[in-house]
């Protein structure tokens, strides 16, 4: 039985590595609250390489338009086939912005669907923690930047009863780019959703 | 009227008797070959295969029957044959017949007898003798004809047609079983019109293949009850009309199982969906993503574009993305859109005017050519090429993207300057035979010097450095003093400074100090200068040749050192796990059960079991067994096209009373995969 490794998305167009702090925090987050055994860093794999099997959750954000190779789609359909989770956020929350048009397109190609609403009663929302109101709200949707909304639900693809792709305008990743040591400032964790998603990759 | 003319009229009246009688002969041949199939497919259903040769069986048996008739009939067109035919069956002309045919006709000696041979034959009336044998030999034929005919007619509506006639669709012509509604079925699968597809028409099929979107139109004869159809969850109408019931649906998106029902009957119908793919577009110039000084000039542009059914139109996008960090702007630019003509392949270029997308350095322009398809029923399907990315530099990335030649680095010089100190003690030290001890020590002390200049320049390299980490905190005089010290004294200075600096940030395998780990070839060099430039002042110069060499080697070292530079990475966290473990607050965790997931090989190994299932069942439940094996395979479909399409004729086999082990054990084999071993998921084993 392997460690939980927190796996970043490295694909060839766009800004993959807009939010280098976020597997730190994410990882900080599992071993604060479960006793999940987890690697303490963070690993970043190409879309395209086999190397992303070993994954049961990635993690893919940026800024820019994302444009996925063939092999980085084919690599990606064969992931999502064989189970896994893969967990976009979009860095720049706005949905009218060019992320989310050109990544919510390539992961409708890869998962043969449009993303569709969660419904905020998803399992997703009791894995571990519960969020009785969905997902919980970002302070930039709060403050009114990006696409001056609060997304009141997060989108997916579903593959038979379990979601394959977890796709969110929220901006978790400025919401958790922050150095771990820092949470000691925060009342509340805010980094708390994202152990649910860890949980909800791996019993799901 | 003659004798010869008689005969020649008993000839015509064989002759017709056997034409018709070989008529009759052919038509009973052909109705009984008819009648026969029809009992068998009343009695058990034939294939549409078997009954396509039954049309040409029947002619054939006809024609075969009638050839018989004809042959037999031959020898009536020889006129003495007719004769002794007649003689055969008319006794009282006593060969009369016979012998008047055969006396010439223009001999007068011969008159008398054949006047008397006329007598003799007209008194015998053998005309109908000829009449009734030809009658005779019609009469069996043609009573078993009109047996053959009744029975035919006798036979349920429908049946007939199915092997006179055979054609797709026609399995319901046949008699509907007792109250039972669901015994044949027939499927037409009509495509979608922008496929340009034929409708198929499937006799009472497991599963019906098309188009995402065809339409769907199952049919069945009345008898019983109503029939109820369901697709998944949803009911879908079924319509009665004449002695026919009907439902029809849209081929869905994926695999779905139709279940007919009627009263405690069921029959399961598997609709595999194609999907119409969307459009291919490759992008073949340019071929590779690129970085521009300036963004002018002409760039070529080329894709190719593909589809199964037919391309709509297709044009080339830009997204042109301007800023950094978190604040970007876009733009969406698109040009060249044109119609295809629902052409299956095609090319595009487009000569691309740089200028014309007013670019400013630091955007990020990425092209890509874009496809959409003619589907007009669950698209269009619209795909674009890989996207190539066009970066326009900023002058402060110029550094990285010139090729400007650059001068010498600092430690080149040094190596150039070591060089030729070495030339110059090596030509002394050959010339000392020849040169007074004075002159020794003098070029010997001027070398020396040289010597000590350039292990100065190297202390300064090695310090520059040290300089830099250390933000400037030496003094001047601390720097002074550098270049008088011993090597000793250097390297105690050095990791003393490094010491100082304690930032932490650089991490070294061996415990090794930053300055030392960073310039130790060169503080070799530094070194060796050293003792050369000792043996050198003395005028001893082949001393001093040895670590000069050393000194040489050191500075190649130092020159060929791999260097790594760090530009861009972000910092790694390492999580100190045992710090944080549980140490948040367990508020709001919720009580569900978190158990590890099953991983993938369980499925397939659940599916092979029910494989297993299913063909044990089949000795003593076949139909069940078959049911199960297509709900088996509307779930492989999807997620092991590899095992569906053996599972499929399995079940076609099974269907149709064939042999099925090939396809079965071909199945089985696939669904249990090749002994490979990989690397799967991680597993986990729960939560707490």
């Amino acid at each position: 039985m392997s460690a939980f490794t927190f796996a970043t998305a490295q694909y060839d167009s766009g800004d993959w590595d807009s939010a280098p702090q976020v597997p730190a925090n994410v990882i900080d987050a599992v071993a604060r609250y479960t006793s999940i055994d987890v690697n303490p860093a963070g690993v970043i794999v190409p879309l395209a390489s086999r190397d992303l099997l070993r994954y049961p959750l990635v993690y893919l954000t940026g800024h820019l338009p994302v444009r996925l190779a063939s092999a980085e789609r084919d690599m990606l359909r064969t992931y999502l086939g064989r189970g896994g989770l893969l967990f976009v956020d979009d860095h720049n929350h706005d949905v009218d912005g060019q992320f989310h048009k050109s990544c919510s397109h390539e992961l409708a190609r890869v998962v043969g669907a449009p993303l569709r609403d969660i419904p905020n009663g998803h399992a997703l929302y009791r894995a571990f923690f519960t969020f009785p109101d969905g997902p919980p709200a970002t302070s930039h949707e709060l403050n009114g930047w990006g696409d001056n909304l609060v997304h009141t639900h997060l989108l997916g693809a579903m593959r038979g009863d379990r979601l394959q792709v977890l796709y969110s305008n929220k901006d978790y990743s400025s919401e958790w780019g922050y150095h771990p040591d820092n949470k000691r400032f925060l009342s509340i964790d805010n980094t708390r959703f994202a152990v649910n998603i860890v949980v909800y990759a791996l019993t799901r | 009227m003659t004798a010869r003319d008689r005969v020649r009229r008993v000839q015509r009246i064989l002759l017709l008797g056997a034409a018709t009688s070989a008529l009759a002969w052919g038509a009973l041949a052909g109705l009984a070959v008819l009648a026969i199939a029809a009992t068998a497919d009343l009695i058990s259903p034939l294939g549409l295969a078997a009954r396509s040769l039954l049309p040409r069986t029947a002619a054939l048996a006809a024609l075969v029957a009638a050839a018989a008739v004809v042959r037999r009939a031959h020898r009536a067109r020889q006129l003495d044959r007719v004769a002794l035919w007649i003689e055969e069956r008319a006794p009282a002309l006593r060969y009369a017949l016979v012998t008047r045919l055969d006396l010439p006709a223009a001999d007068s000696a011969n008159r008398p007898l054949a006047e008397a041979l006329d007598r003799q034959v007209d008194a015998v009336p053998f005309e109908p003798v000829a009449w009734r044998a030809a009658r005779h030999a019609l009469a069996i034929p043609a009573a078993a004809a009109v047996v053959a005919v009744l029975l035919l007619l006798a036979l349920p509506r429908g049946v007939v047609a199915r092997v006179a006639a055979p054609h797709a669709g026609d399995a319901v012509a046949r008699a509907a079983a007792k109250d039972n509604a669901l015994a044949a079925i027939v499927v037409t699968v009509e495509p979608p019109a922008y496929t340009g597809l034929a409708p198929q028409v499937l006799d009472d099929p497991a599963h019906a293949a098309g188009v995402t979107g065809s339409r769907v139109r199952i049919e069945g004869r009345v008898a019983g009850g109503p029939v109820r159809a369901t697709a998944d969850t949803v009911t879908i109408p079924v319509t009665t009309g004449g002695d026919r019931w009907r439902a029809a649906l849209a081929m869905p998106a994926a695999p779905a199982v139709v279940r007919l029902r009627q009263r405690s009957r069921e029959r399961l119908l598997l609709l595999e969906p194609h999907p119409d793919s969307s459009p291919v577009v490759t992008l073949v110039k340019p071929a590779r993503d690129t970085v521009l000084r300036a963004a002018s000039g002409v760039l070529p542009l080329h894709a190719t574009f593909r589809d199964d059914f037919g391309l709509a139109e297709g044009w080339w996008e830009f997204v042109v993305s301007s800023g950094e960090g978190e604040n970007f702007k876009f733009r969406t630019i698109v040009l060249g859109r044109a119609g295809f003509g629902n052409a299956r392949s095609a090319e595009r270029g487009l000569r691309l005017r740089l200028d014309s997308l007013a670019l400013e350095p630091g955007d990020l322009v990425h092209l890509r050519a874009v496809a959409r398809d003619g589907n007009t029923v669950t698209g269009p399907g619209e795909s674009g090429s890989d996207t190539r990315s066009i970066r326009i530099a900023r002058p402060s990335e110029y550094d990285s993207v010139s090729v400007e030649a650059l001068p010498p680095p600092d430690a080149l010089k040094g190596l150039i300057s070591q060089r030729m100190l070495i030339l110059l003690a090596e030509a002394l030290e050959k010339r000392r035979p020849r040169i007074s001890h004075e002159t020794l020590v003098d070029e010997s002390g001027r070398i020396a010097r040289d010597q000590n200049a350039l292990r100065k320049q190297v202390s300064d390299i090695i310090f520059a450095r040290l300089d830099d980490a250390s933000g400037g905190e030496e003094s001047e005089g601390e720097a002074e003093k550098r270049k008088d010290m011993s090597p000793d004294e250097l390297l105690a200075a050095a990791s003393a400074a490094t010491d100082k600096s304690g930032t932490g940030a650089l991490d070294f395998a061996g415990g090794e100090s930053p300055v030392v780990a960073i310039n130790r070839p060169m503080l070799e060099a530094y070194n060796a200068m050293w003792e050369a430039g000792r043996a050198l002042g003395i005028g001893e110069p082949k001393r001093a040749l040895p670590h000069m060499y050393a000194a040489l080697a050191a500075i190649q070292r130092a020159r060929l050192a791999e260097r790594i530079y760090l530009r861009g990475k972000p910092k790694d966290v390492v999580v100190d796990l045992a710090k944080v473990r549980l140490v948040g607050k367990r508020e709001g965790i919720g009580p569900a059960a978190r158990l590890p997931r099953t991983s993938e090989d369980a499925v397939m190994a659940r599916r092979a079991a029910r494989f297993d299932a299913a063909i044990e069942r089949l000795g003593t439940a076949r139909a069940a067994a078959v049911d199960s094996l297509l709900l088996l395979r509307a779930e492989l479909l999807a997620a092991a096209p590899a095992v569906a399409t053996p599972l499929g004729d399995a079940i076609d086999a099974l269907r149709e009373g064939r042999d099925a082990t090939a396809p079965l054990v071909a199945a089985r084999r696939a669904l249990a995969g090749a002994p490979v071993a990989h690397t799967g998921l991680s597993r986990w084993g729960g939560a707490r």
